[in-house]
């Protein structure tokens, strides 16, 4: 593939999908510096993935495996902080906080809900919010489609527990 | 509020993202980090080009003269020596091949899923860790080692020197403290990434998979 179609075709996903990274990246990283560590991991890392990209499967699954893929790498990493390896000013620019950033309390609550799952539920979970089906994320995550089954229960049902008990009180 | 109503909150976050991105610095960014694999790329490939073509130029340099020399003094073992230290410096050279090779084929055979990510890295480590086990750094070093040796005693022959000359012993005691250290430091070397970074991250990964299996 040529640089400038590689280019065209990064530019056209990050303008169309760059809330599924944002998503991965706020799911798997809470500080501002770690977002932005883990944001440009993932960016260079879809950079690297359109000449792999053949079409089989639509581009948000695409997206989804590859931020996934990178995200529970990066948390697994040791010396994931490695601060430095590009200039800071690279660093610290590439995510600017938008102005209608986070307003909505409900999404604030479901991300703090999510960072307490394992990193493999946590993934299910953001697959599942978006409304994969069994199928697509046992593909994504590589498990079967009834494991697939039974992290879902488990992660509805303490949400929805959570939340009656949060009414509750 | 039930579990739909939040995936709808949820899916709100598409028509406005949290965030805005800078793309000029994203593109500095994809342009540094693609320059900066190229540039390592490149190294790497001209390192082991030019040290293997300075020794297999030295070592045919040293044999044309002996060739040139036709004297009584050089016998069939001399000339074996430079055709050694060539042979050894070559099958060096397929050896870092062949080795690069066969891990990007292992590699490949995994798909995209998480769970064969997990499996690609864990076959990364599978190979840094064999190749800090004992037998594979002794026949990774062995062959430059040999080379080492061979560029020596041709030199000494071709200077007229003979084998039971006794200040033969002093290069060759030096080249083979050297060798050991070289041995015996790589070997503490990756032995210490192995405890401290290899084989954590190996355990980590495991749990990682077992976690996948719901265990």
């Amino acid at each position: 593939m040529r640089g400038s179609e590689r280019d065209r075709i990064f530019g056209d996903w990050l303008a169309s999908h760059k809330g599924i990274l944002f998503k991965v990246v706020h799911a798997y990283a809470f500080e501002h510096a770690d977002r932005q560590d883990l944001f440009q991991e993932v960016i260079l890392q879809v950079w690297h993935s359109v000449d792999a990209f053949r079409g089989e499967s639509s581009v948000p699954t695409w997206l989804y495996r590859v931020a996934l893929n990178t995200a529970i790498a990066w948390t697994r990493k040791e010396g994931r902080h490695q601060r430095g390896k590009q200039p800071l000013e690279v660093v610290e620019g590439l995510l600017s906080t938008s102005s209608s950033a986070a307003t909505d309390p409900r999404v604030e609550w479901l991300y703090g809900q999510i960072a307490q799952l394992k990193d493999v539920d946590r993934s299910v979970a953001l697959l599942m919010l978006d409304g994969f089906s069994y199928k697509e994320i046992a593909a994504i995550v590589g498990i079967t489609e009834s494991n697939v089954g039974v992290k879902i229960n488990r992660i509805k049902s303490a949400l929805s527990g959570k939340r009656a008990e949060e009414a509750e009180s | 509020m039930n579990l739909d109503d939040l995936m709808e909150v949820w899916r709100a976050q598409d028509a406005s993202p949290l965030h805005g991105v800078n793309e000029r610095l994203v593109r500095l960014s994809l342009q540094q980090d693609e320059a900066k694999l190229q540039r390592s790329r490149r190294w790497w490939r001209w390192f082991t080009y030019v040290l293997t073509a300075w020794v297999v130029a030295s070592m045919a340099r040293r044999l044309a003269f002996m060739i040139n020399r036709d004297d009584d003094l050089l016998s069939g073992w001399d000339y074996a020596i430079p055709l050694v230290g060539i042979a050894a410096s070559l099958l060096w050279v397929r050896l870092v091949y062949v080795r690069g090779q066969a891990q990007a084929a292992r590699e490949q055979r995994f798909g995209d899923s998480l769970r064969d990510q997990i499996n690609r890295q864990l076959a990364q480590l599978e190979c840094a860790a064999s190749t800090s086990r004992v037998a594979g750094l002794l026949g990774f070093l062995l062959l430059p080692i040999v080379s080492a040796f061979t560029i020596i005693l041709a030199s000494w022959r071709i200077n007229g020197r003979s084998f039971s000359d006794p200040w033969l012993s002093v290069p060759i005691v030096f080249m083979i403290c050297w060798s050991i250290l070289c041995v015996g430091g790589t070997l503490w070397w990756t032995r210490r990434v192995m405890q401290r970074k290899t084989l954590p991250r190996k355990r980590r990964l495991e749990a990682l998979l077992k976690e996948l299996d719901g265990q």
